[in-house]
């Protein structure tokens, strides 16, 4: 097909505003997917995704509709909706050429519209706005209209007005995209060149790059070439999305498709990167290409020390298809054999978290999240530290640094003081503030990354009674006053509960954590003091008592084989705890200092 | 219940046949024996046909205090009880009401004056850590008790177990149980029994001079026994397979009856197992575990396999040359010090 003909887009929304339904009502009105066969929000294919009712993972669909006579190719590339995939939003934006701004008619702009938008913006997308859900009580269609035209600066008058859950007007989008996006870019006499915007893992193809082809054609018994490694294979596939993965014989400029060359590992199919061919190809790759960075940090252990290699397969298995996953091991005193193991941010952490648990059945025990800091050592030597065992003695250390985000706050105006008052007391520097309408105001600050780890979200959330939205991104470090807390249970240090942290927030967290542990650790044969301290000073203490009795049960002859039981089944119990010296723990225990 | 006792007599008479042997100490227990005073007599001849009495023979027997009648101390003294043990459990009639016992204050009181002149030992079991129960309850019911000249007390601190109304009560909110005050009440039963004479053998088990029961205390000594009867335990160091064996009759009455008690569960218990109920019940003794009996039993040194283990925990354990017992302030979490010894 002709690139006149083609298009390739993306839908772009703030959560929940109905990004993957109209995705759905899309495939449904063009004929893509026999309706029996689609199930709710095809393209979110993970179960955690479907649960939280968010995309993380992109799955791009190819889409014919016959408009004015003419038969259009539509490429869809769904984005993921959370700040921690910023990046892979940024690649799939760059493969397209246009993007459809869904907006909730009952919602208005929020934050994460206004990040996409101008993501799309940055990647030069053509970027018209629908507005969704004008079928509920609330809808307020033209004040949506105005809103995106005041904040976001595009023309809104013509924006189509649906509903992607009955189906109402989306005919209206389908021809909004064809008129008012333009056609597919590209030279097909150029040499090869393509962008991965994502990459999964098959067990008989390896590693699959998902690609838009800018210039030029690839097909099977290609050499291609990748631009950041210099790495060369040999294409053994080429295909389409319908969105089921279809071979064909090429993909030509301005198509999207998928290519298999037997690659080995999705690390050598890095987002972003740019394919060519071995001989003869572009000189020049695709800008824009970063290699992924985790910017939270966390150690993963096994909560039944035994299985450490399960779970490292585990891990190995969900970095085939997760290249921003990083993980290393790592050995705790108090836990054992583990993994520290870097995100790109609190959600994905989670979901990493939840499929290890639930699709390997691993149960896991997780430190704090940790992020990197700079420390910088007398003698002028930087390291970067992410993990709270590994900080150098405070005798070593000159002054240290840590990861700052600007953050974007969208809130009706009566939660602009809670919301100020939560910056401020997360460390936050104020930057601006403006109406931008009289039911919205935003806010911008400058906060420590660490604060956003710690719960800045689950405050925000209750605060603001879950009206306000937020989105950040990290602009640069920052030197801050930080201090290692230990925790110290019965005079020994547990490696596993210790933290970096603010030192002025040093006395409240060492607090919390000492009352939180003294009412999670079981009492036991002898007193257990709990103290919490900075640089060998106790900042706070409790007691777990010891127990006093576990025992004034009879034991007479019919009772023996009852009470032995009793005793294997305690002794089982303790087994699972984790010695720290003379203290047993339970795996509550590490959990109770990951949120307040 | 004349098909139950003709089964019983048949299962005493093959287990006499097939075990026979001296018997030092008879207990009759479980349940309610009291409530069947008429065949006594049966089982009397059938035990004594079947099994070689000896003349200084132990026959101790349960009663609860409704049940404490002439009849019964009659039939009782006739089958040859010599040690008698009433479950009084507490003497406030507030508190025997939550626990479901079927006698009051006055009674409990009428049946220990009755028993404690009719039999040369008494023991009175009683109760601590009952709901909402106060120091006061414990001591007046101790006094009241210590009044009369019982030898023996089994001082119980209440186990909630699930399906009991006590748990479902508990679940609902009624009480919360509190383990220091349980533990405080029984610091106060101890101390009162202590200066009454009576001195701890075991962990829950006070007696005064030697009036310590020789069935239990050999049960705890890791000797042999022949349980007899609906859901009756023994244990005979003679297995199949292994080093020992517990048997255990079926606990379904017309099961029971029509099989006399001939197809117990086995489970067989291995050297190893066995090791570890040795020290289980041994620890429970204030004497503590016997060394020479270890050694006569297994055949091998006890501190050559659990010394290490045992100098770990010496703090709360007394180690001599012929016994290794908890130290008496250490009997509250025996449970964990055992655990730690034994796996």
């Amino acid at each position: 097909m002709d690139r006149d003909h083609i298009r390739n887009f993306c839908i772009i929304a703030h959560i929940d505003h109905g990004k993957s339904t109209l995705a759905d009502r899309l495939m449904d009105v063009t004929g893509t997917v026999p309706e029996r066969e689609a199930k709710e929000q095809l393209l979110d294919n993970m179960d955690i995704e479907r649960e939280r009712g968010i995309t993380i993972k992109l799955q791009p669909v190819r889409m014919f509709y016959k408009l004015d006579g003419e038969e259009y190719m539509l490429n869809l590339i769904d984005t993921p909706g959370h700040v921690d995939f910023t990046y892979e939003v940024s690649r799939s934006l760059a493969a397209c050429e246009g993007a459809v701004l869904v907006v909730d008619a009952t919602q208005g702009v929020e934050a994460q519209t206004l990040t996409n938008v101008y993501l799309a913006i940055d990647n030069n997308l053509e970027v018209i706005p629908v507005i969704n859900k004008v079928d509920l009580q609330g809808a307020d269609v033209e004040g949506t209209k105005r809103e995106i035209e005041d904040i976001i600066g595009i023309p809104a008058s013509d924006a189509p007005a649906i509903s992607a859950k009955t189906g109402l007007n989306i005919e209206k989008v389908l021809e909004s995209i064809i008129y008012n996006l333009p056609a597919a870019r590209g030279d097909e006499s150029a040499p090869l060149k393509a962008l991965i915007f994502d990459s999964v893992y098959d067990n008989y193809k390896g590693a699959i790059s998902f690609i838009r082809v800018l210039d030029g054609s690839v097909k099977v018994g290609d050499k291609i070439k990748m631009f950041s490694t210099g790495k060369v294979f040999d294409v053994t596939e080429v295909g389409v999305f319908t969105p089921k993965m279809i071979p064909v014989r090429s993909l030509s400029a301005g198509e999207v498709g998928y290519l298999a060359a037997s690659i080995k590992n999705v690390s050598d199919t890095a987002v972003g990167d740019t394919i060519t061919f071995a001989e003869g190809g572009t000189k020049e790759p695709f800008p824009g290409y970063k290699a992924v960075k985790p910017v939270v940090f966390a150690g993963i252990f096994p909560a039944d020390g035994s299985k450490y290699t399960e779970l490292r397969e585990a891990l190995e298995k969900l970095k085939l298809n997760d290249a921003s996953l990083f993980f290393e091991p790592d050995v705790s005193a108090a836990l054992g054999f583990g993994f520290r193991c870097g995100f790109l941010g609190l959600l994905h952490m989670e979901i990493i978290e939840e499929r290890l648990e639930r699709e390997f059945n691993i149960d896991l025990v997780t430190t704090a999240p940790s992020v990197s800091y700079k420390v910088y050592k007398y003698g002028g030597e930087v390291i970067n530290v992410d993990n709270p065992s590994h900080l150098p003695s405070p005798s070593e250390i000159d002054y240290m640094e840590e990861p700052i985000v600007r953050a974007t706050l969208f809130t009706p105006p009566e939660y602009v003081g809670p919301i100020m008052e939560l910056c401020q007391g997360k460390r936050g520097t104020f930057l601006d503030m403006s109406y931008v309408d009289t039911s919205r105001a935003k806010l911008t600050y400058d906060i420590p990354l660490a604060e956003i780890v710690y719960d800045f979200f689950d405050d925000l959330k209750s605060r603001t009674r879950g009206y306000a939205s937020m989105d950040y991104e990290i602009i640069g470090f920052k030197k801050s006053e930080l201090v290692k807390l230990d925790i110290m249970l019965n005079g020994e240090i547990c490696d596993a509960l210790s933290l970096i942290v603010h030192k002025d927030a040093a006395y409240g967290r060492g607090r919390g954590i000492a009352e939180k542990l003294k009412e999670v650790i079981p009492r036991q044969m002898f007193e257990i003091p709990i103290q919490a301290c900075v640089g060998g000073k106790v900042i706070a203490r409790e007691t777990v008592k010891a127990m006093r009795k576990d025992v004034l049960a009879k034991c007479y002859g019919g009772d023996i084989t009852r009470k032995k039981k009793l005793l294997e089944k305690q002794k089982e119990g303790k087994k699972r705890m984790r010695q720290v010296g003379s203290v047993s723990l339970p795996s509550e225990a590490f959990m109770s200092i990951l949120k307040r | 219940m004349a098909d139950y006792f003709s089964a019983l007599i048949r299962e005493i008479h093959a287990k006499g046949r097939e075990y026979g042997g001296r018997v030092d100490h008879i207990y009759v227990g479980g349940g309610t024996p009291s409530i069947a005073y008429e065949y006594f007599p049966l089982l009397r001849s059938a035990i004594e046909e079947s099994f070689d009495l000896s003349d200084e023979i132990e026959i101790s027997m349960e009663c609860n205090p409704e049940s404490v009648t002439p009849r019964f101390i009659e039939a009782a003294k006739a089958f040859g009880v010599n040690r008698i043990s009433v479950g009084v459990q507490t003497l406030s009639d507030a508190l025997l009401k939550v626990i479901g016992r079927a006698h009051d204050r006055a009674r409990a009181l009428n049946a220990v004056d009755l028993l404690t002149r009719e039999f040369p030992s008494v023991n009175v079991d009683v109760m601590v850590g009952l709901p909402n129960q106060t120091r006061n309850d414990v001591a007046e019911t101790l006094d009241a008790l210590l009044a009369f000249p019982i030898d023996h007390i089994s001082c119980y601190s209440l186990i909630l177990e699930e399906g009991t109304p006590l748990c479902a009560a508990k679940e609902r909110g009624e009480f919360i149980p509190d383990d220091d005050h349980a533990v405080d009440l029984y610091d106060l039963a101890r101390e009162k029994l202590k200066a009454s004479g009576f001195y701890r053998y075991e962990i829950s088990n006070f007696c005064k001079s030697d009036h310590a029961c020789g069935y239990n205390l050999s049960v705890w000594q890791y000797g042999e026994y022949l349980g007899l009867g609906i859901g009756a335990s023994s244990f005979l160091r003679r297995g199949v397979r292994g080093f020992a064996v517990r048997l255990k009759n079926v606990e379904d009455l017309s099961e029971y009856i029509a099989t006399d008690g001939t197809f117990p569960d086995r489970e067989e218990i291995s050297k190893e197992e066995g090791m570890r109920e040795f020290i289980m019940l041994g620890l429970r003794l204030e004497e503590g575990l016997d060394l020479s009996a270890f050694q006569t039993i297994f055949g091998v040194d006890f501190m050559k396999i659990y010394g290490e283990k045992v100098l770990k925990l010496d703090n709360m354990l007394m180690i001599s040359s012929t016994h290794v017992a908890i130290k008496p302030e250490y009997f509250y979490i025996s449970n964990g010090i055992i655990e730690d010894i034994i796996y």
